[in-house]
């Protein structure tokens, strides 16, 4: 049973450990759109800290509305992305939204409240789009093809974002599990909280 | 009874483990230098001060001592409230006597650790490391330097303040051994007296008069 519940861990060690050169951007032209948009992902922090926290609530809400948000948050990201390259134009408060995600999605994470399944899937659906938008209005796709097809690549790791914390959380019903998932929250709310900080100096 | 492991399973996971690492390729995640200068810089940041280490790590050893759940809701609510700090430190908003709250953080909670204080309700304990974890986090906040980049540096700084909390907690664990309690009391004891030496340091003139003062404790100008 041990080396059952050592495997996720293993899994997620080895790609840790595999993890090659980040050659962000230039990759695009050599690897593939789809391969591009998972690496723009992985290199996005800010998507990758507000999958992970939207993965956390809907763990924590797994029995109420845990396993539709696996499908609403990607779906709301395809959209909104779909909608950011047909806008494509820069938004000038991309930041400061992407860090009140932060602070929202981190700040239920820590939390950890019993919220309703119709509250946590408005916050999958309104992240997730926002999310996906702010990602679509950044792309410059040669074809609208290799826009989708790098947007599939960047849906597809923020599905994996999400799912695999809470996968690990549901295997491991441990209550230091639980612990580790609002130590995480706190860290993501308190990052966005001083990004909104920061842009807001910036831009005094 | 903890079973004994398989000595040949031991050996072989930790064969693939060490084979892993040293095949690691080289990490270049980011090769944005504004990226990995901003978490390195905002990691680095609160070791900077002793003043700032001395109270994370004593919010640790004081959730160590209390036990569950302190020893989780304290590192939870503290980088929280810091980051109000920090939020009210960036954006401008002045909070006076910050050094003085900053002494005085380790000062208390340093005889909180040495007198072993439990609270009754434990709301109290998380409302005190909260209040000084606005100090912190507004003194970190005004000192942030300007050009690097802004989720970088909150996040390695976030972190680092939870590296120290969790080097505070594995500390705090002696307190499972024979004689490890009365140690803890004595780290207490420590962290309160350098708490005393920060307090003496922001009530002179020089430190007050100071716009925007440098943390008492400091290693290096900030």
């Amino acid at each position: 049973m041990k080396s059952r519940r050592a495997f996720p861990w293993m899994v997620g060690l080895v790609f840790l450990l595999a993890a090659t050169r980040a050659e962000a951007h230039a990759v695009f032209s050599t690897r593939g759109p789809f391969i591009g948009g998972i690496k723009h992902f992985f290199l996005s922090l800010d998507d990758v800290l507000a999958a992970l926290a939207l993965g956390i609530v809907a763990a924590q809400n797994l029995a109420k509305a845990g396993n539709k948000v696996f499908w609403a948050l990607p779906t709301a990201w395809l959209l909104g992305g779909l909608a950011g390259l047909a806008f494509n134009e820069p938004v000038r408060a991309a930041e400061l939204l992407s860090a009140a995600s932060l602070l929202i999605g981190g700040l239920l994470a820590a939390l950890s409240l019993a919220l309703p399944a119709s509250l946590v899937l408005a916050l999958a659906v309104l992240l997730g789009g926002m999310h996906g938008f702010l990602n679509g209005v950044a792309m410059q796709p040669e074809t609208f093809g290799a826009g989708l097809s790098q947007l599939g690549g960047i849906v597809a790791s923020a599905a994996f974002a999400a799912i695999y914390p809470s996968t690990l959380l549901e295997i491991f019903k441990q209550p230091w599990t639980r612990i580790v998932a609002r130590v995480l929250g706190s860290w993501i709310a308190a990052t966005g909280l001083l990004l909104i900080g920061w842009t807001l100096r910036v831009k005094k | 009874m903890i079973p004994h492991p398989n000595p040949t399973w031991t050996r072989s996971r930790l064969a693939i483990i060490a084979i892993w690492l040293v095949s690691a390729p080289l990490a270049l995640a980011h090769v944005n230098g504004d990226a990995t200068g901003g978490f390195g810089s905002g990691f680095k940041h609160p070791w900077s001060g002793f003043d700032h280490i001395a109270a994370m790590v004593a919010v640790g050893l004081w959730g160590a001592q209390l036990g569950a759940p302190a020893i989780w809701m304290l590192p939870v609510a503290f980088p929280l409230v810091m980051a109000v700090g920090g939020f009210l430190g960036l954006i401008g908003v002045p909070l006076p006597g910050t050094e003085i709250g900053i002494g005085a953080s380790a000062l208390l909670l340093g005889i909180a650790v040495a007198a072993e204080i439990r609270p009754k309700n434990l709301i109290w304990a998380a409302a005190l490391v909260g209040v000084f974890g606005l100090f912190h986090g507004h003194a970190h906040g005004t000192e942030l330097p300007p050009g690097e980049n802004g989720l970088f540096y909150s996040l390695g700084f976030v972190i680092a303040t939870g590296v120290l909390h969790g080097c505070g907690i594995a500390i705090g664990e002696i307190r499972r051994w024979s004689g490890g309690a009365k140690v803890l009391r004595m780290l207490g004891v420590v962290i309160a007296l350098a708490g005393v030496y920060f307090l003496v340091q922001a009530f002179r003139p020089e430190v007050q008069s100071e716009p925007g003062a440098v943390s008492t404790g400091s290693l290096q100008p900030h």
